[in-house]
């Protein structure tokens, strides 16, 4: 029945090794993320690493250390707050990081402080002077 | 990237030395099952091997954070930078067994949305208001 540690019961063994894989996806994104934002050439292309850096990066691992941090016997009563607080923090980055992030490139579009350079067309800027007039 | 393999060679030549020392001690002993006889040391060894992707992972974001053409590029990378930290300070409380690390790391997170949203709306309006 048990494969690996003999102290788990079967359902403790699944969520440890769920919350393993979840935190090796979430350091492979961590790199992923790192080298897209450093080598990426525009800002508006950067938000796609950052998304990756984030979501990928921050969430999906702290869901893993809530099922790894639940099964492990050994840490007594601090499992709990551990377990709490980290998805407590998976939910709050959930929530505000696309907030944040989307708020940014509205305002760097908006206030024109990072040119939109190699661009077809921008049909927002259009927007924006049909307002104005 | 040269202090993380250094740190792989320093494990390597760990988990040799321990290997002639678990050899010579006692006789069928393999050292993989030494370090997955207990739980304690097998998560141990899991997350101390994880250390230098995130040494590599923040060095890059501090390249960003450094060299940003623009003030919302710097934001960005410390964005990411922030919520990483989030992530190993889940991590190392699992390694230390302190509980309240994770509180720093929820404020953590609401701070970087804080710095976001402030960002944007001085970015747009000139002031940041209400």
């Amino acid at each position: 029945m048990v494969f690996l540690f003999p102290e788990l019961n079967i359902f403790e063994e699944i969520a440890l090794i769920i919350g393993i894989i979840l935190t090796l996806i979430g350091v492979f994104c961590d790199v992923i993320g790192s080298i897209g934002m450093v080598r990426f050439p525009n800002f508006f292309v950067r938000l796609h690493a950052a998304t990756v850096g984030t979501i990928g990066g921050a969430v999906y691992p702290l869901f893993g250390v809530t099922l790894m941090s639940l099964a492990l016997n050994y840490l007594g009563v601090i499992r709990y707050f551990i377990a709490t607080g980290a998805f407590l923090t998976a939910i709050a980055i959930v929530l505000t990081a696309p907030v944040g992030s989307h708020a940014l490139a509205r305002a760097a579009h908006r206030s024109k402080t990072v040119p939109v350079e190699p661009k077809v067309c921008d049909f927002l800027r259009e927007d924006e002077r049909l307002i104005e007039e | 990237m040269i202090a993380s393999f250094i740190f792989y060679y320093k494990l390597f030549l760990f988990i040799h030395a321990r290997k002639r020392v678990i050899r010579t001690s006692s006789d069928d002993k393999d050292w993989l099952r030494e370090i997955l006889m207990t739980l304690e040391s097998f998560i141990s060894t899991f997350i101390v091997a994880l250390l230098p992707a995130f040494l590599i992972s923040l060095s890059l974001y501090a390249i960003r954070v450094i060299k940003g053409p623009s003030i919302t590029d710097m934001v960005l990378a410390i964005d990411c930078v922030t919520y990483d930290l989030c992530f190993l300070m889940g991590l190392l409380s699992i390694l230390f067994k302190i509980g309240f690390l994770m509180v720093a790391a929820l404020a953590l997170a609401l701070w970087a949305y804080v710095l976001d949203v402030y960002v944007a709306k001085y970015l747009e309006a000139r002031e940041v208001g209400d």
